[in-house]
């Protein structure tokens, strides 16, 4: 699955994303999930007009990562992958 | 704006003249004089549209060279400035004196604050004899949205956007350590069934996201009384309506039925922990 921008995607659920202390949390009407901070900044931009390339230099600089542009898309890439597979995420047709 | 013409104040049929007032007050060639406050923040701010009346007071700040500031004569003295009163114009006029030498300390001070994981985040800005918070917050507001009305080349030397954009970084900072404190007593007391005390600490904790969001548009607030006229303007301009929604549900409607009352307080609760995710986990 290669996707060029997060508009691609949908969530599939009322899904909200919180805040509760230093936490973030995915609350759904039947699913609760915790994600760490990665991965509430990629869910965040689902469904947002945001060029994964964008992305992924937004990422690189506030997480100040000192590794390739090629594994941080794989990691965003994976964890879409892991949201479509747990029926949070859909494409958006 | 160095502005040596006349100031026309909104919400009031008066015009100013800037010319007649530095008449009317004492100063030096080297001072540097802006004027700032309700009346002033109504001119200039983004979202000041309705800050300011016929009653209000006019600030003029004066930023002064140690050696004239100890000769200053006035009213009352403090450790940071020196201040006294005039009328200019029929209008009331609350002359403020400070010593650059303190100035430029405090602005040293935030230029080099540094947002340290390890330190406490009411520590990240020291406070001095005479800075306390809500000096500090009064002073950067009201010089913000000021007008330069004498040594305009002084004063952007020592005020830049650098300072402030540090100073509203620590401000957001402390807004939503203090927001995110609040969430256990709100649930808590949900639980407990004590709602009008629930209530009454959204409501608080809603007043402090108003002024966060307002930090995230870059405008400071320095009086209570007026950020809900500034955030109303601020969801106007740009367009965030269901923002406007909270704030009739929670602070407009009837909540005299504990179950309205719930159901407002569970709304903005939840509200406000989704904009603070939205807010934070930002990188455009």
């Amino acid at each position: 699955m290669i996707i060029l921008n997060m508009n691609e995607l949908k969530k599939t659920d009322n899904l909200h994303l919180r805040k509760l202390s230093d936490k973030y949390y995915v609350f759904g009407t039947e699913v609760c999930f915790e994600l760490n901070e990665l991965g509430a900044v990629i869910f965040r931009y689902i469904g947002s007009d945001m060029p994964i390339s964008n992305l992924l230099i937004g990422l690189k600089k506030r997480f100040n990562y000192d590794i390739s542009e090629e594994r941080i898309q794989h990691d965003i890439y994976d964890f879409i992958d892991n949201l479509i597979n747990l029926k949070l995420v859909k494409i958006n047709e | 704006m160095n502005n040596r013409t006349d100031i026309n104040f909104p919400n009031t049929d008066k015009k100013f003249s800037v010319y007649q007032l530095l008449n009317d007050i004492e100063h030096y060639d080297t001072d540097v004089i802006y004027l700032g406050g309700s009346l002033i923040d109504g001119v200039t701010g983004k979202y000041s549209n309705g800050i300011g009346n016929e009653l209000s007071d006019l600030d003029v700040f004066i930023i002064r060279d140690t050696k004239q500031y100890t000769d200053t004569n006035a009213v009352y003295n403090n450790s940071t400035k020196k201040n006294y009163f005039i009328s200019s114009q029929n209008i009331a006029c609350d002359i403020e004196i400070f010593n650059i030498n303190s100035v430029k300390d405090l602005l040293n001070t935030i230029s080099n604050m540094n947002f340290d994981v390890n330190t406490r985040v009411p520590n990240i800005l020291p406070q001095s004899e005479g800075w306390d918070s809500l000096t500090i917050n009064t002073f950067l507001t009201r010089s913000k949205n000021s007008i330069c009305i004498h040594n305009k080349k002084k004063f952007n030397e020592i005020f830049n956007d650098s300072i402030y954009s540090k100073y509203i970084s620590y401000r957001k900072l402390l807004l939503l350590n203090l927001i995110d404190n609040t969430f256990d007593d709100i649930w808590g007391n949900i639980e407990r069934e004590n709602l009008i005390t629930s209530l009454f600490l959204t409501r608080e904790q809603f007043q402090k996201f108003m002024n966060y969001i307002l930090l995230c548009y870059n405008e400071l607030v320095d009086r209570d009384k007026w950020t809900i006229t500034k955030f109303m303007n601020l969801c106007k301009v740009n367009k965030l309506d269901k923002y406007e929604e909270i704030v009739q549900k929670l602070y407009l409607e009837d909540v005299t039925s504990l179950i309205k009352m719930k159901e407002v307080i569970i709304l903005a609760a939840e509200f406000i922990e989704n904009a603070i995710a939205d807010v934070t986990l930002r990188i455009d």
